[in-house]
């Protein structure tokens, strides 16, 4: 990335579309988000154009360069840097007005100024403010701003290509903006043409639809329970396929290594070790992740997610919570180490903090397939596989993750009457308009952006965890394996929750990824020394049963699965973002105290019935 | 008529006069376009208590009640 010729910068208001540009220009596949505060740091990219290279940094969305958020900082200092040789502003055609405020604020920094760096508008979204009837007029703008203005709609390549064109044209030129002065009321009242009067209409009808006092609640729970439907009943075939294809694989690669006198425990350990949990991980998570993941990312782009904010503030309200946090809480269904970085969009520290420290407490992707496992062998009987059973089980898994909505919203009450008092902090939410997703694009982009990540993430820690597994189930101290030893340590307390010592120690051992819990689990029950396949669901149950399970131990399991100790990843992000042991500390105990007490809670209460 | 923000209604268009809030927020507010002589609307009023969108400059802002009672607007109301 040393050999450009220039560098631009892109700034402008939130949700305007600039990430979306920024994607354009240099092909690279950031996440864009119609909400604001998707951008936290700057990112970088390149693109070259006849010949030329130009590197584009992308800034934080922000409203100004006055008050001090960190996105705002974080932006104006990079302005200031004068490491930029063009800035180009990316403005919102529906809502020009904005985007020439800030326009103002960079032209009056004396750093700008002084250098007279060359300024290029580029007014987004052109295609929905056609739509909407709002007309501009782009010469008249350009005549009074005297530099550069282009129009642009992010999804045309054509448009791409005139503002690279014009970037590029910008090298070397000197600003003159002494004479410049305008008022961005004024001028976007001149510029600016509104040919229908009545373009929100349908917006603010389905806006009052889906934020409505009942409406609202029920579409939000509909579509949870939809979108989890679609992931369960859609991931249960290439779920099996995928199994068959990887064990198929298993037989192949042993005999090969053995063909090529590789020492018999090796074998074993590469094998039915790293391999089979490597296997597990990726069978039981890629196809939900690869579900789950569009059907969040469409509901995202769609403008859906701040309208669930406006809609369920008043809760976090009442805990003197962010509202911003409904949506970090958000990305914690995806995974809570994202979570937990997405909280950098809270202002306020307190606020940031509680947020951080409540985001595990919902359950991530790596732990709703065993979420799932529980429900259909435990709660289902008799109606498995019908789709009463299916419509049953998308019920109850939308139960255990508003038990976690509950969890969070409890655990922020709390946080803010003891360790973390203040009251809430000023709050805006800007409420995008509902924009039609690209489901190609969307599909392409979060099955490589999000899927695979987080997949690879999970594979990197499953076969280094495989592999201990493995070699503690194959050590003996006495006459017992080390994971019999360790069973027996974890037994006491968890008769005591309505577990066992093994689904305890499973959870202690799946503290790299939550996904290797279940498989864990069935070792230690089979005593088998290998992670054992499990194809046959009937078989599975039957194994629980054989260890003493009943429908309460798989509830008590439900409940610890959703509230123990965040996964390792969680907790290194934790204490990137907090910088503090200390906080890392109660973002651990939090969770675990509370899912240790809720299960004995349960325990003892199921007891009598 | 001056009355706080989120004493209007939805559909009501109204002129801001003065914002009461204290200098962070009055900022962000000021950032959003929630100055004196703007002139907003309410679009959107959610649950008893909860958040109300107000369309300032075109764009759809979110408040909460207790920063919308900080901004008081002209209404077109009589006394």
């Amino acid at each position: 990335m040393d050999n450009h010729q220039m560098v631009a910068a892109l700034a402008g208001n939130p949700n305007v579309g600039k990430s979306t540009i920024f994607n354009g220009l240099t092909g690279l596949r950031q996440h864009t988000g119609n909400w604001a505060g998707v951008t936290v740091a700057t990112a970088r990219g390149e693109f070259t154009c006849s010949g030329r290279t130009c590197l584009v940094v992308d800034l934080p969305g922000t409203y100004s360069l006055n008050t001090h958020s960190r996105e705002e900082e974080v932006a104006k200092q990079y302005l200031c840097s004068k490491e930029a040789d063009a800035v180009v502003v990316v403005g919102d055609a529906t809502c020009l007005e904005r985007g020439l405020h800030l326009l103002k604020q960079i032209l009056s920094l004396e750093q700008v100024k002084d250098e007279g760096i060359p300024l290029i508008l580029c007014v987004n979204l052109c295609d929905e403010a056609r739509k909407k009837g709002i007309e501009i007029d782009f010469d008249l703008l350009q005549d009074v701003l005297q530099f550069p203005v282009v129009p642009c709609c992010a999804r045309c390549a054509g448009d791409l290509t005139r503002l690279k064109e014009t970037i590029l044209s910008c090298s070397g030129v000197r600003g003159h903006y002494e004479c410049l002065d305008f008022s961005p009321k004024q001028l976007a009242a001149e510029t600016v043409h509104y040919t229908r009067t009545n373009y929100r209409k349908r917006e603010e009808f389905i806006d009052r639809i889906v934020t409505g006092r009942f409406t609202g609640s029920l579409i939000m729970v509909l579509l949870l329970m939809g979108v989890f439907w679609l992931t369960m009943t859609g991931a249960n075939y290439p779920s099996g396929l995928l199994w068959d294809l990887f064990f198929s694989i298993e037989e192949k690669l042993a005999l090969g290594l053995a063909a090529m006198k590789v020492p018999d425990p090796l074998i074993q350990a590469l094998v039915y070790g790293i391999y089979r949990v490597l296997a597990w991980v990726v069978s039981v998570m890629l196809p939900p992740m690869a579900i789950f993941f569009p059907l969040f990312t469409l509901l995202e782009d769609l403008g859906y997610l701040p309208r669930v904010a406006f809609h369920i503030d008043r809760s976090f309200k009442r805990c003197r919570a962010c509202g911003k946090q409904c949506l970090t809480m958000a990305m914690g269904f995806g995974c809570n180490a994202a979570g937990v970085i997405g909280c950098r969009i809270i202002d306020s520290p307190r606020e940031r903090l509680i947020a951080i420290l409540t985001n595990s407490l919902v359950p991530c992707n790596g732990r709703f397939p065993t979420l799932f496992t529980l429900i259909t062998l435990f709660f289902l009987t008799g109606i498995q596989g019908t789709a009463a059973g299916s419509l049953v089980s998308a019920l109850l898994l939308t139960a255990a993750i508003l038990t976690g909505v509950m969890a969070t919203l409890g655990c922020s009450w709390l946080l803010s009457h003891t360790l973390l008092k203040g009251i809430p902090s000023a709050f805006t939410l800007e409420l995008p308009p509902y924009r039609r997703p690209q489901v190609g694009k969307v599909l392409v982009r979060s099955l490589l952006d999000r899927t695979l990540f987080v997949l690879g993430r999970a594979a990197a820690i499953a076969a280094p965890a495989g592999l201990l597994i493995w070699l503690l189930a194959n050590s003996f101290w006495g006459d017992k394996s080390l994971l019999l030893h360790l069973t027996g340590l974890f037994d006491p307390l968890g008769r005591l929750m309505g577990l066992d010592g093994v689904i305890l120690m499973a959870f202690v051992l799946g503290f790299p990824a939550n996904e290797i819990v279940v498989p864990i689990m069935l070792m230690a029950y089979l005593q088998s020394g290998q992670l054992v396949e499990m194809t046959d669901s009937s078989a599975l149950l039957t194994l629980l049963i054989q260890n003493g399970w009943t429908w309460k131990t798989a509830l008590s399991m439900m409940i610890f699965c959703l509230f123990h100790w965040p996964c390792s990843t969680t907790c290194l992000t934790i204490k990137k973002e907090t910088g503090s042991l200390k906080w890392t500390a109660v973002a651990i105990a939090l969770p675990t105290l509370l899912g240790v007490l809720l299960c004995m809670a349960v325990h003892g209460i199921t007891l009598w019935i | 008529m001056v009355l706080p923000l989120s004493k209007i209604d939805p559909g009501e268009k109204v002129r801001v006069v003065w914002v009461a809030s204290e200098k962070h927020m009055a900022d962000r507010l000021a950032d959003l376009g929630f100055v004196p002589d703007e002139e907003i609307s309410c679009v959107l009023k959610g649950r008893q208590g909860g958040m109300r969108a107000y369309l300032v400059r075109n764009a759809v802002i979110g408040l909460r009640e207790e920063n919308s009672n900080e901004v008081f607007v002209q209404t077109g109301r009589d006394q």
